[in-house]
């Protein structure tokens, strides 16, 4: 459990990490491209918007 | 926005054996996801495509949602996290797989984030009744949350649960918080399925119960007033499942990845454990006032661009 909430504190809610992307230029539809990309875990390794 | 009551079923007795040999509490997660288009981010009615391409062994767990722009998965019922974890895999991955061959993407946000047209209902009688009698209070593309399922040892004792769940579950709604955009635009919420989600009648915070008969009243009475058509339509935060032997815990976002959800889980698991134990030792739960637990619901939905000042007053 502290793994998990290390990741949540790290990487922030769902909803900060769709802003962290609109905040660096991705348009809404790159934030649903990468929630598809997430709902695979396909974003889990390689991403880091904290 | 679940099926209606079909009667209380029991968890695998091997299952229910192996969580009080090892004093644990078995545990499960259902998830509502949104289904856009392939190309474009907006909703698409494939859910009917989405089903027929859905693996026979995985066919028990999904099932349609209010939406044809919306699927919903249930896990079977676990006592490890690693278990849920590994269950819950084979259900995103495995669904996912499915509506890319039936032209769609799976996605997990508590509402529709880009702009596109209202998708329509699933053609089924009991969806049609509730948008006959309540109306449009879901426009959009459909509102996706997770449930998680924590198991209890009787009714009695789950309504003392549901009454010392109260205060914790804003905190758990904040943690899983995903849902800032709706229609292409920033909400200016963190959760703006909460907001569009409190319009139907019976959706809020779990009332202060006095017994499992007062939340059976209170279920009779609330299908009197005609403000849900059955006990599947008691969207409390907190309640005890009308098919298991739970309390379903029902207030968050879907959220992104499955280590929020796991997260979610554990964290309800281990709140229903300590609450168990609080009410073994006859601790009375805190009657918090309604406004106050509303004020905070609103507050974890809102998320962390709100900067009032926190209160106390219970």
């Amino acid at each position: 459990m502290t793994i998990l909430s290390d990741r949540l504190r790290t990487r922030g809610t769902g909803a900060a990490r769709q802003r962290a992307l609109l905040a660096k230029g991705v348009p809404v539809a790159g934030v649903v491209d990468w929630l598809a990309r997430t709902t695979r875990g396909e974003t889990e390794r390689d991403e880091n918007l904290s | 926005m679940e099926a209606a009551a079909e009667g209380t079923t029991t968890i695998d007795p091997r299952l229910a054996a192996r969580a009080e040999r090892r004093d644990l509490l078995t545990l499960g997660i259902e998830e509502e996801y949104l289904l856009v288009d392939a190309v474009e981010p907006r909703g698409v009615e494939t859910v009917e495509a989405v089903l027929d391409e859905v693996p026979e062994e995985m066919r028990a767990s999904v099932q349609h949602e209010y939406m044809r722009s919306q699927i919903e998965v249930a896990s079977p019922p676990q006592l490890e996290l690693l278990g849920l974890y590994e269950a819950m895999t084979k259900l995103r991955t495995g669904l996912a797989d499915a509506a890319e061959r039936a032209g769609s993407r799976l996605v997990t946000a508590g509402c529709g984030p880009a702009a596109g047209p209202n998708t329509r209902l699933v053609d089924k009688p009991r969806y049609h009744q509730m948008r006959e009698r309540f109306g449009d209070l879901s426009p959009g593309q459909g509102l996706c949350g997770t449930h998680v399922h924590v198991s209890i040892p009787d009714e009695e004792t789950g309504v003392r649960v549901l009454n010392h769940l109260r205060p914790w579950l804003p905190v758990l709604q904040a943690a899983t918080a995903n849902s800032p955009l709706f229609g292409g635009r920033d909400t200016g919420y963190a959760s703006w399925r909460s907001m569009m989600w409190e319009r139907w009648p019976t959706v809020g915070p779990t009332p202060y119960l006095q017994s499992f008969d007062h939340y059976s009243t209170l279920i009779a009475d609330l299908e009197a007033s005609g403000a849900m058509l059955d006990e599947g339509m008691l969207y409390w935060y907190a309640r005890l499942s009308a098919n298991y032997p739970t309390v379903e815990i029902r207030m968050g976002d879907v959220t992104p990845t499955l280590d929020d959800a796991m997260l979610l889980a554990a964290l309800a698991r281990a709140l229903v454990a300590t609450l168990l134990n609080e009410v073994r030792d006859g601790i009375d739960a805190p009657d918090v006032a309604h406004p106050l637990l509303m004020a905070a619901h609103w507050r974890a939905a809102k998320g962390r661009s709100w900067n009032g000042t926190a209160t106390r007053s219970w």
